[in-house]
């Protein structure tokens, strides 16, 4: 099963690749008028720069030129500053991977042990509280807690730095991204807390769950029974957070100052910077293929039954 | 007489009902001696899972236990605690639920299942585990039990999923087991190879057998003596050839009368006329049983009948019940 869906992944990247080229040729805006900063050059020189970057030739043979770079890992080099595409990516991809999963897992260490209890102990305070705690996370948007979380724990307490990406592996790195993962994490939580919740619920009025009990065996190994199956709308959810968490990561990024991908696609869309937005899409587009087939891997191993 | 294993007096279980109490289980008693086999039967919805769960003390919501004791090996079940508690359920009693099927985890594999269980209850090693999971899976008839470890429950056939059910009961070395109805959910040809392995197994074992069934031949076949239930209440009970043969209560009688005989065995769903009370309904006053009873009398629908005992072993609860073989006692006679 993992096998064709990864034959499948092919021609969905391709295709995705092709919509995002078009895409972004349909848009107003002449990408040599960005090259030249939109001062008046002579026609030769804006002549040079088309053949330079491919733009005269017929749009079949710039996808194909593009494409075979591609593949080899060369995105082509940003019209803007004239680095490679590749080496901007190098340098923002890896801290916003940083942010994103060091987010979930954090998400996920909140709202596993916080969906079973409320599922225990469903409709008592302990639940209600819960409930209402994961709202207001709801109810606060990334950008808000953000701030919020600069002015307290930043300005107030002085405890942590209010921006940028930090150095290193140690205390100065992880004193830089504590906030962008809080803010990201909490953000997953509710949905995630509630998710996990409804399917605990659901699961411990199984038949299988009174028969675990009347075996004799203790709370958490009954809990343990429920768990995975729990676990499997969870981590149906944790796919489409991914999508809206590459969003959280654009926000994270402007207000944190993390110079992550986020900050790097906002600049290039702005500056028509063609090559690193396209190539930002495509690498956007790959993880979110990548992502629903992870999750149906997981799921599948959590619980045998589950099959699309 | 030696104490029971198992002595059950007044246990009553009452299930809410859009907004009302209605008592599924209703001033049970029992006795069930180590090693004896017993047979409950009654019509669905008598209560016969609800007696089974309540014997567990491990009645859910909306349902409760009200009144009454269970004394199982000396410990008062109603009132453990959740420790000991933990250690009777299956390692005393084990219930082999009606659904097997549904009573196994579907996301662990067999061996595992298994093994939690044999470790829960004994001390024993993984391996030791693993070994004894492989023998009970040979025991209870799995063919290639070694393999049969790995395979999750929805790899297995209806019949497999029973046998495994029946390994996980047993793995815990339990004193008395409980079998809810365990032929009802697979199919004909099945239902016999379980009869005859539970049979042997608890044989082989001497447990003590609460066996539970709508189905009074298969019952009268396994078991030494019979409880008649009729909406959560014992309306009979004696030794099995005692009450198959000579019935005195009247339901007893029509459950016989209309119980399958051998040729229609393939159909043991044949019915009585009428309907058990529905919990949706207003309590019935005086027998259960009085709105479809042929023998009924003013008094059965004004109060409710006493347990009678005129000989040892057998005991009923009617006002007119029948004839006792060699006796001519009228049914008039005995009501007041
Ligand atoms: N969870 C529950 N909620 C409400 N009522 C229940 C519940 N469980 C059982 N009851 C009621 O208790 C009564 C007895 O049910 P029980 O399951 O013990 O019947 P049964 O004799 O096992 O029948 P069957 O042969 O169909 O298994 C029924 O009237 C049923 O409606
Ligand atoms: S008490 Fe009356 S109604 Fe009930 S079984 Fe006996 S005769 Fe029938
Ligand atoms: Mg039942």
């Amino acid at each position: 099963m993992i096998a064709q869906r990864l034959i499948a992944f092919i021609p969905i990247i391709i295709a995705v690749s092709i919509l995002i080229f078009l895409a972004l040729r349909v848009v107003p805006g002449d990408p040599v008028t960005v090259l030249t900063a939109g001062s008046p050059v002579p026609a030769e020189v804006k002549e040079q720069l088309r053949r330079e970057f491919d733009l005269d030739k017929p749009l079949t043979v710039q996808f194909w030129n593009w494409a075979k770079n591609a593949v080899q890992g060369d995105f082509g080099i940003s019209l803007k500053t004239r680095e490679p595409v590749t080496e901007l990516l190098g340098e923002t991809l890896p801290i916003t991977l940083t942010i994103l999963i060091g987010g979930l897992i954090l998400s996920m260490l909140i709202s596993v042990p916080l969906g079973v209890i409320a599922a225990l102990r469903q409709g008592r305070l302990s639940d209600q509280l819960i409930i209402g705690a994961t709202l207001v996370t709801l109810s606060v948007p990334v950008f808000t807690a953000g701030i919020l979380a600069i002015i307290v724990f930043s300005f107030w307490l002085g405890w942590l730095p209010p921006f940028g990406r930090g150095e290193g592996f140690g205390w100065d790195r992880v004193s830089h991204l504590l906030m962008p993962w809080c803010v990201l994490g909490l953000a997953m939580t509710a949905a995630q807390t509630n998710t996990l919740r409804a399917g605990m619920i659901d699961v411990l009025n199984r038949e299988y769950i009174l028969a675990a009990e009347a075996r004799g065996l203790s709370p958490i190994a009954v809990i343990r029974h429920g768990f995975r199956t729990a676990m499997v709308p969870v981590v149906n959810i944790l796919g489409v957070q991914f999508g809206y968490m590459i969003v959280g990561t654009v926000l994270v990024d402007f207000v944190f100052g993390m110079g992550g991908i986020g900050q790097l696609l906002v600049d290039a869309v702005n500056q028509r910077d063609y090559p690193v937005v396209q190539a930002i899409l495509v690498c956007i587009a790959v993880a979110f293929t990548a992502t629903t087939l992870l999750v149906d891997i997981v799921a599948s191993r959590l619980d045998p039954r589950y099959a699309d | 007489m030696s104490d029971p294993l198992l002595n059950v007096e007044g246990l009553t279980t009452v299930y809410r009902v859009g907004g009302r109490e209605f008592a599924a289980l209703n001033d049970v008693s029992l006795t069930c001696q180590a090693g004896e086999r017993l047979g409950v039967v009654g019509e669905s919805g008598s209560g016969k899972s609800v007696l089974a769960l309540s014997l567990l003390n491990i009645i859910r919501a909306p349902g409760r236990i009200t009144a009454g004791r269970v004394v199982f090996a000396d410990q008062d079940i109603l009132h453990l605690r959740r420790r000991e508690l933990r250690r009777v359920r299956g390692g005393g009693m084990s219930l082999i639920f009606q659904d097997a099927a549904a009573s196994l985890t579907p996301v662990y594999p067999v061996g595992v299942q298994l093994g939690e269980i044999i470790r829960t209850h004994l001390s024993v090693t993984r391996a030791e585990a693993a070994r004894q999971s492989v023998q009970l899976l040979g025991q209870v008839g799995i063919p290639e039990p070694e393999r049969r470890l790995r395979a999750f429950p929805s790899e297995l056939s209806g019949g497999m999923k029973q046998r495994v059910a029946i390994a996980m009961a047993l793995a815990s070395e339990p004193s008395l087991l409980i079998a809810d109805d365990p032929t009802s959910a697979v199919d004909v040809t099945i239902q016999a190879q379980i009869l005859e392995l539970l049979r042997h197994l608890v044989d082989e074992r001497q447990l003590a057998l609460i066996y539970i069934s709508h189905d009074f031949r298969v019952v009268s076949t396994i078991c030494e003596r019979l409880l008649i239930l009729y909406a959560g209440g014992i309306v009979e009970q004696g030794d099995a050839p005692s009450v198959f043969n000579a019935p005195r209560h009247p339901y007893t009688d029509a459950l016989l009368a209309c119980s399958p005989s051998v040729e229609e065995y393939r159909f043991p769903f044949a019915t009585l006329p009428g309907n058990p009370p529905n919990p949706r309904d207003d309590p019935i006053v005086g027998c259960q049983f009085h709105p479809r009873c042929p023998r009924a009398l003013d008094v059965c629908a004004r109060e409710t009948p006493h347990e009678e005992s005129p000989t040892a072993g057998h005991s009923y609860r009617c006002w007119s019940p029948l004839d006792a073989p060699g006796r001519g006692s009228s049914a008039a006679a005995s009501a007041p």
